[in-house]
């Protein structure tokens, strides 16, 4: 009996202790900061709760999957003007302005973004001030009023937005890029519209759009900081639960087209510094899956991440190409590759050159060396990200809204175990030496 | 059974000792501080929800010191030959690529009366993050003929593209317009004669003078064993002599009188900088103007916001700061528009009168309440980045207040009232320093 009643005993520490060293072990694990609850309501709502220590601070982010995709031609840049007048031009309950000005009284900051894929918007505040937030945010994404006065001044601002583009050269660029890369494709067009397409833009276009994708079943909704599920999910089923839900017209599935040989287009800018110039190289690669998206992040890594990556280090102290960079963009149905240099303008006939030349070397297998600095920028680049509680939703939503919430993370748990061959093996299949379309730039002026 | 009765006691004892040197490290959000015998004190303030640390180390000096208009420069090139190569870390390369091969980052930044090394790592890099912070602070090389090699370089085309940035760029010229004689009106990194007429040894005396442990602070932040991160300190730093304090420069007053420059520029936009010669945050003043800032031209519910762009569609871009973090005393305030070449003088118009407006009346309650979350709030949300972290707490204890000298001017902020407001306004908001920058 006694030898019984020990031995329950022992069991019973070995229990806690288990799960104790069990804990431990999920907190040092790959992407542990991005574990997070999700819950869908009723009406199709999804809502993802990460909470962690933030200073008595929630972010509050909501995406709607209603990006410059989905405007029809000549209401381009719709998506955008929405958001402008959801948050500054009056909704059902507040005037014009006063929702940013609520904002600030609880100290909050606000700010959102349009894509071609999506629109978010997001209010940072202390915790204590949930319920507010949560009642703001259902007034932005539930209950504007796109009052037709309200849509003319608005339109003035939007005016200047497009101007603020236009005098920017690197997005210039990457814009003119996107129309040839995307030819034939919602992608190609700007998502800020054009001066004419904004013009188009009257009440009864706001409110079919807003009709036709603002909808819970269309939206994810993501909470960050010092926030609990027990007590934030009744609230949010309170604030949003009553929202109907809606069909959503299916998108048009875009066809991409693959040049058989580069496309190169030179153009002269008079908003570039005289002298310079920028050239952007891009490939179309189709949505990868987790582990051959960490193998493109870690060839990023490897070639440009940091000074003393590859293609910095092999261009430094050159008098042709003065940087040189290559990232990628994930779109919801395709991703877009980019190597970017910059020089004198008098040697632009040299950068297809050297571009074609930096692409080859992706061809070839990485050093061990350089392949576990690769890892370990690509963690920190996760890690960093992960400080903010801007950062973190971000990370969230992304991965929602790609349909895996788990995708970060297994990205992270990939690049633990990819080797150099087969970073090679993804260079080689999505980027063609020969099937690129190359914008130039260049102010030739002294 | 017998034989399960030990397996099961070793296998407890195993888990326990592995689990109570985690359970009794410091946890979220605790700071420790404590000083080394040399004078160094030491900040660790732990967040073990991350996967970084950030060590920072904040010398107390900063442009101040440049009092003569012969030593413009001095104290930004000193720190940037720091950086250039220690007696174990030879070169640039040798501090900042073992960080970058860690996916970390290594810098420097010259804040008002700081000047702050730090590297930032994931966790498992503690070591080379300490170990590298502490070999810059103690041990830059200043090598001859690599100094001579770089003074040479900077001052051929960098110096003179500089030079050339510097004539055109409106906020210099504001820096300029508010500061006067004072080191903060010249450019950081002076000029070319200046960086000519010194060598390797003068940036080397003025790094043996200013640059020593009992004028530092050493800052840790992020997710890291307190004794493992003790031991380290001990390590890299410990042994590190202290030297006589530096003295403190003679204060300098900024410049006087109203400012109404043209300056040409690219592209198609302007920009329209409306500034104000303020005090910075410690002075009694401080808080007050914080508040103000905010009302004036932080978030969308901001007068700029409101009025300037919402109202008017005068601008997408604008905003209002208020530079206490980068201008210790005295500091500057300034509103920033970018607007299209022909609304120009609508927002300069626009700019004086709110400006005005703050002198001539009170500021309502909502505004008031809603200026100081927001000062408060922004700068917790900036302090969600360990390196912002290290910058703001060496600042705080660069100006003597102490590492969490934030908690104490948050609290200087709720106390402000819309009275404390039109006062500052009506004693700063006086002799205006307008920039305008337009497209040739």
């Amino acid at each position: 009996m006694r030898k019984k009643r020990r031995f329950r005993v022992l069991l019973f520490i070995l229990l806690i202790f288990g799960v104790a060293a069990t804990q431990v072990l999920a907190k040092n694990a790959s992407g542990h900061y991005l574990d997070a609850e999700r819950f869908t309501l009723a009406n199709g709502l999804t809502v993802i709760i990460k909470s962690r220590p933030a200073n008595g601070q929630v972010m509050v982010r909501m995406c709607v999957r209603a990006g410059a995709y989905y405007e029809e031609d000549q209401y381009a840049g719709i998506a955008n003007f929405t958001a402008h007048m959801a948050v500054n031009r009056g909704t059902e309950n507040l005037a014009p302005g006063d929702l940013p000005r609520m904002v600030d009284l609880i100290g909050g900051k606000q700010n959102g973004g349009t894509t071609h894929d999506q629109t978010y918007y997001y209010i940072q505040g202390s915790s204590s001030d949930l319920s507010r937030i949560l009642d703001l945010m259902a007034e932005i994404c539930f209950r504007p009023t796109f009052a037709q006065d309200q849509i003319d001044e608005e339109r003035r601002v939007i005016e200047e937005e497009i101007l603020r583009s236009a005098n920017d050269p690197s997005r210039q660029l990457y814009l003119r890029g996107l129309a040839h890369v995307f030819k034939g494709t919602n992608y190609a067009r700007p998502a800020l519209g054009t001066m004419e397409s904004i013009r188009n833009c009257d009440s009864q276009a706001f409110r079919d759009f807003f009709s036709r994708y603002y909808r819970p079943n269309n939206m994810v909704l993501v909470l960050v900081g010092d926030v609990y599920s027990e007590q934030a999910l009744p609230l949010i089923d309170s604030i949003f639960g009553g929202f109907a839900p809606g069909e959503i017209p299916a998108a048009v599935e875009p066809q991409f087209t693959v040049p058989s040989e580069p496309v190169v287009i030179k153009e002269e800018s008079t908003i570039l510094k005289p002298g310079n110039a920028q050239a952007m190289l891009m490939f179309y690669v189709p949505l990868l899956s987790a582990r051959e998206s960490a193998a493109l992040s870690l060839l990023t890594a490897a070639y440009c991440g940091g000074s003393h990556s590859i293609l910095k280090e092999a261009y430094a102290g050159s008098t042709v190409i003065n940087s040189i960079d290559c990232y990628y963009y994930i779109y919801d149905r395709m991703i877009l590759f980019i190597l970017e240099v910059t020089g004198p303008a008098d040697k632009i006939d040299s950068f297809e050159g050297n571009l074609r030349t930096s692409v080859n070397r992706f061809f070839n297998q990485i050093e061990k060396t350089r392949l576990e600095f690769a890892k370990q920028w690509v963690r920190a680049g996760y890690a960093w990200d992960a400080e903010t509680l801007s950062g973190l939703a971000e990370k969230l939503s992304s991965a929602e809204l790609r349909g895996d919430i788990t995708y970060h993370q297994k990205v992270l748990q990939a690049i633990e175990n990819l080797r150099a061959a087969e970073i090679k093996k993804v260079a080689k299949k999505y980027l063609n030496p020969n099937s690129y379309t190359l914008l130039i730039q260049y102010n030739p002026g002294k | 059974m017998k034989r399960l009765l030990p397996v099961l006691t070793v296998l407890a004892v195993i888990l326990t000792l592995a689990i109570i040197p985690a359970a009794a490290e410091v946890h979220a959000g605790e700071v420790e501080s404590y000083m080394l015998d040399n004078g160094l004190k030491v900040v660790l303030q732990h967040n073990d929800y991350l996967d970084t640390v950030t060590v920072g180390i904040a010398f107390k000096t900063g442009r101040e010191c440049e009092v003569d208009p012969q030593d413009h420069g001095l104290h930004f090139w000193t720190t940037f030959f720091m950086t250039a190569g220690t007696n174990r870390r030879p070169y640039f390369s040798g501090i900042s690529r073992p960080i970058e091969e860690v996916g970390g980052t290594f810098n420097y930044s010259l804040k008002g009366s700081t000047t702050l090394f730090y590297a930032k790592v994931t966790t498992p890099n503690l070591y080379l993050a300490v170990d590298t912070i502490g070999d810059v602070a103690r041990n830059p090389s200043f090598d001859k003929s690599y100094m001579e090699y770089l003074i040479n370089y900077y001052c051929g085309d960098y110096m003179t593209s500089r030079t050339k940035y510097v004539e055109t760029s409106p906020y210099i010229r504001l820096r300029e317009g508010c500061f006067g004689n004072h080191p903060y009106g010249y450019d950081h990194i002076g000029t070319t004669e200046a960086l000519r007429r010194r060598n390797w040894a003068y940036f080397r005396k003025h790094y043996q003078k200013y640059f020593i442990p009992n004028n530092a602070v050493l800052l840790v932040t992020g997710n890291f064993e307190s004794k493992t991160a003790k031991k380290y300190i001990a390590e890299c730093f410990g042994s590190w002599k202290a030297a006589p304090e530096p003295p403190k420069p003679p204060s300098v007053e900024a410049a006087k009188g109203e400012v109404n420059l043209v300056v040409p520029g690219t592209g198609n936009r302007s920009y329209v900088y409306l500034g104000y010669r303020v005090p910075g945050i410690a002075h009694e003043d401080g808080p007050a103007l914080a508040v103000l800032n905010a009302i004036w031209g932080q978030g969308l519910g901001s007068h700029l916001f409101q009025e300037l762009r919402s109202q008017q569609g005068l601008a997408y871009e604008c905003s209002s700061s208020y530079k206490w973090l980068d201008f210790a005393e005295p500091s500057m305030l300034y509103a920033y528009v970018a607007t299209a070449p022909q609304k120009v003088t609508a927002v300069q118009e626009t700019l004086r009168a709110q400006a005005e407006r703050f002198r001539n009346e009170l500021v309502s309650d909502n505004e008031l309440a809603s200026g100081k979350a927001k000062f408060i709030i922004n700068v917790y949300r900036a302090m969600e980045d360990t390196i912002e972290q290290v910058i703001h707490m060496g600042f705080f204890e660069a100006i003597g207040m102490g590492y969490d000298g934030f908690e104490q001017i948050a609290q200087k902020v709720r106390n402000v009232t819309a009275a404390d407001v039109q006062k500052v306004a009506q004693k700063y908001f006086v002799e205006p320093v307008m920039i305008t920058q337009n497209p040739k």
